[in-house]
Parts: structure tokens; sequence; C-alpha cells
């Protein structure tokens, strides 16, 4: 359904924006209708940028990205994005934050609010739609946060390490929440993270990203069986695919330390 | 709050009370001081008082205030207007921004009492001239605070308009206003405040009608009843206007927002 093919991103460095630094190069990548798959890479292997080139907030130096063939030329109603932290709107509360999309876009008042009251109920924040994010713990904020993307009935949802922020016990509850959201939905899911056992918890495929310039080493088949929960994690198949992952993961992150610790030698 | 626990706390009422006491002092020390100095010098809080009273019934304080609050609005109004459209501009361009901090910043930090014989000659003697004094008086703090409040808006929170695809009124109205909002209160009530002293100001200098200009003529005339009855009603204004603004700062700073803490 979502086709990403030959994507690259070159940034121009400095003032003269002659030299360069590439960001992207030459990803592929197919996703179906239904399915959630992860991407994982080190720090700065440009995660967050293919994150943004594929929701049409920056354009990409080559490549297209398309939906059932048509192409995404910029922010687009098919794809609903789901941010890494302090997305909510502190000045509304959670139900006026989970309705903001509907009503730019033109939905009636009455039908927005009643959307958003079922969304709300569905990311298990009922009884919390007239409070304040600033009241609310992160992992709540990032409830709202799905829930104002799902609203919108997206084609396609892409997360952009939406539990970056949480202390553990909180990432794990809300990764398996957003299992049973994505079940309950029927959605498509493309989520990034640096986090192999989230993947690993959440995905059905898992595409690992090499450090600088950053492409896909390898894109794996998760077929360790769903419904996941606890238990799933303490078998030897889910340690096995954790090991397998990380295996590939460690050589691009030690490529990436070198490289930062590089740029921070070059910048003294 | 909670880190004050060595400290007294009184609750709320007597708080309150404090704050009504403190006007009743003053008026007490000004009884005080008008009746130890020569009648001439100062007037009693009560002749005051009776001044005020005639100044309504005669007309010359309607008249005054009439000219006054005119000038006050327009030169606030147009404060308003150029002050949030640069402080906006400023806050998005890094360009501009960079060209004309330092100026807006300079500029804001002159008396700019001593440029007052420019507005003169160059909008004449009416109401005009302090229209002008006002508005330049006024506009650079709803300026400068509204640029600051820029600088906090969250790139998450553009980047969430965008996917959603607002339009950029929309991006505007529903995030732009509202993430600054608490920094612009704070440069809407600092604005009031130096317009208000600038009308005052000119009308004081170089006028023929106004309270500034009717203040000055008791003030020659030593007449100080009516003279003081001019000044409790400006700072009456003031004071309302002031309390009206530190009740909406109070409002949105309890959303929990860090621009509150810039002024």
């Amino acid at each position: 359904m979502l086709d990403i093919t030959d994507i690259s991103k070159t940034y121009g460095l400095g003032d003269d924006r002659v030299s360069t630094i590439v960001a992207l190069d030459d990803i592929d990548l197919t996703v179906d209708r239904g399915e959630f798959v992860s991407i994982i890479g080190p720090t700065g292997c440009g995660k967050s940028t293919l994150f943004e080139v594929i929701g049409g907030l920056v354009d990409p130096t080559a490549g297209e990205v398309t939906i059932e063939g048509s192409p995404v030329t910029g922010p687009d109603e098919r794809i609903g994005m789901v941010f890494q932290d302090h997305s909510t709107f502190p000045w509304l509360s959670v139900v006026e934050n989970v309705e903001f999309g509907l009503r730019r876009s033109g939905v009636e008042k009455g039908e927005a609010r009643d959307r958003a009251m079922e969304m709300i109920e569905l990311v298990g924040l009922s009884g919390f739609e007239h409070a304040d994010p600033t009241e609310l713990s992160g992992g709540m904020n990032q409830r709202v946060a799905i829930a104002r993307t799902l609203v919108m009935e997206p084609d396609i949802v892409l997360m952009d390490e939406p539990f970056g922020a949480l202390d553990e016990q909180t990432r794990l509850i809300l990764g398996e929440e957003l299992l049973r959201i994505w079940r309950e939905t029927n959605a498509t899911i493309l989520f990034v993270t640096h986090n192999i056992n989230e993947a690993v918890q959440l995905s059905d495929r898992i595409a690992v990203m090499s450090a600088r310039p950053g492409t896909f080493k390898t894109i794996v088949d998760n077929d360790i069986p769903r419904p996941r929960d606890d238990d799933t994690m303490s078998t030897d198949a889910f340690n096995d695919l954790v090991q397998r992952l990380w295996t590939v993961l460690k050589d691009e992150s030690k490529k990436g330390l070198s490289q930062k610790a590089q740029q921070a030698g070059a910048e003294q | 709050m909670s880190t004050r626990s060595t400290r007294f706390r009184f609750d709320g009422d007597v708080v309150l009370l404090g704050r009504v006491a403190v006007p009743l002092v003053v008026l007490a020390l000004w009884q005080v001081l008008a009746m130890s100095v020569s009648g001439f010098a100062l007037a009693t809080p009560a002749a005051t008082f009776e001044a005020l009273v005639g100044g309504f019934r005669s007309g010359w304080m309607i008249d005054g205030l009439q000219r006054t609050m005119t000038e006050l609005v327009v030169a606030y109004a147009l404060a308003i207007v150029v002050g949030i459209w640069v402080g906006v501009v400023l806050g998005l361009n890094d360009f501009w921004h960079d060209v004309f901090e330092p100026i807006v910043l300079g500029t804001y930090a002159i008396p700019k009492v001593t440029l007052f014989p420019i507005f003169l000659f160059v909008f004449q003697f009416g109401m005009d001239s302090k229209i002008a004094f006002g508005w330049f008086h006024g506009v650079f703090p709803v300026a400068i605070l509204t640029m600051s409040a820029m600088a906090t808006i969250e790139d998450t929170h553009l980047d969430v308009a965008r996917s959603l695809r607002l339009s950029r009124w929309q991006t505007f109205r529903h995030v732009v206003v509202p993430s600054i909002l608490p920094g612009l209160v704070i440069g809407l009530r600092l604005g009031f405040n130096l317009t208000f002293l600038g009308i005052v100001l000119g009308e004081m200098f170089a006028s023929r009608a106004g309270l500034g200009y009717t203040l000055v003529e008791y003030i020659a005339g030593v007449q100080t009843a009516p003279m003081l009855a001019i000044i409790v009603v400006l700072v009456l204004i003031a004071t309302v206007v002031n309390v009206g603004f530190f009740a909406l700062e109070n409002h949105l700073g309890s959303r929990g927002s860090d621009t509150a803490q810039m002024a």
C-alpha cells in the first residue's frame, strides 16, 4: 500500500551550503495494508529524517513515496503522524486536543466531539476528557497524541519514537495498548524506534537502518505469534530475534558513535 | 509556593484586608500632610473629592477625559496592531530578527521624552502628536514581548499543524496565538502603561486640551484641589486596567507557560 522508492536526502552544511551531508541513501520499503512495520537504527542514522520525508514534511532529494500508487507530495490526509513528545497543545483540554484536526478540516462541532469521545475511550482516557494535558503524565499525553492522529482515520500512521521519552514500565504498557488499538482499528503502522525490544514486541517486520548515510541493512520478518504479552518477552524466539537484530545494529551503533566523536573533534 | 514553608502564611482574607488597608493608610497620610502644610500647598482629600465632583458637574473633567481617552484608545489600538505585526514578523524570520532586534531594543531604551519635539513638529499641536507619541511609547513592549514569545513556540506544535494540513491562517489562529498569548498579554499591559504615559506627557508639554494639559494649568495656578482630582482620575484609570491585566495573566499563567515568567 505504502511504497517508498529510492529515497535519498542530502543536506547542505554551513553558510555556503557547499559541503553536504547524506542523511538518507536509497531507501526502499513497502508496507502492506494492516501491517505493523518498525524501523530501528542507531542514533543520528536519519530515522527522524525518514519519518519527516514519508510524512511529507520534508522533500526528499531523490526518490518518491506513494500510497496506492499516488505520490505523497506534502502533508497528506492519508498519513497520520505521531511525534516523540511535547506535541499535545497545553492550552486545550484532552477532548479539544483530540478533535483539533477534525475541527480544522471543517467537521461540524457535534460530530467532531462524538468522534473524539469515541477515540478517547479507545485509547483508555475515559474520565480525562476535560483534563488539561499539563495535569497528565507523559504516557497519557502520548495517548492523547495517538487519539488525535487516529481520529482523522488516516490510511497509514507514522510514529516517531512515540514512547521514547517514557520510563520502561509505561513504555511496555503503552506498547501493549498500541497493539490492542492497532487490532481494533485495523490500522497500518510504520513505527520508528531505537529500542530493539519494542520493535520485536510490536512489529510484523523490522527494518534495520545503518549509520549515516542511512540505508536499510536488512529487513527481518518477525514470526513470533500474536497476541504477544509479557510472557512472550521471555521466550527463546523473542530473545533470539532481539539478539539477531542487536548483532546487526551493534556495528552500526559503533560507527554512529565514532561519527559523532569525529564531528565533535572537528567542531573544536 | 510550597518552598515558602518557613515563612508565616496568612489566609486570603487577611491578605485582602491588607490590600484594602494600604490605600486607606495613604489617604490618612495625605490628610496629615495636607493639614501640616499651608492650605494652598496641598488640598485635603475632602477638598479634592469636592473638586472631583465639581469637575464632573461643570464638565471640564468630562471634556478632558474624553480628549485623553480618545487619544489613548487610538494610540493603544495602533500600538497593538503594529506591535504584534512587527513581533510576529521578526519572530518568524531570522534575517529580519537579526537586523532589527538591536535597533528595536536600542530605541526602546532611550528616554523617549527627548524625542517629543520631533513629534510636535511633524504632527503639529493637535491630537495627532499625542497619539503618535503615545503609540511610540507603547509599540515597543508589545513588539518585543511578542517577539520573545514567538521563540517559545514548540517546533513539534508547528509540525503537528503541518501534518494536519492547517492553512497559514489556521496555524496562526490556533497554534501561534495561543502559544504566545501569555507573553503577549504582558506586552499588552506594559504597552498600555507606556502609551498612557506618552499621551499624558504629550498633553502636559504641548496641548490645549486633555487631562495632561488641564493638570499643568492647575499646577501653574496653584489650585491643588482640582490638580489632585485629575491625578486621582489618572491613577484610577491605570489601576483598573492593570488589575484587569493581572487577572488575565494569572488565568493564563495557571495553564503553565514559561513565557509568563518573562516580565
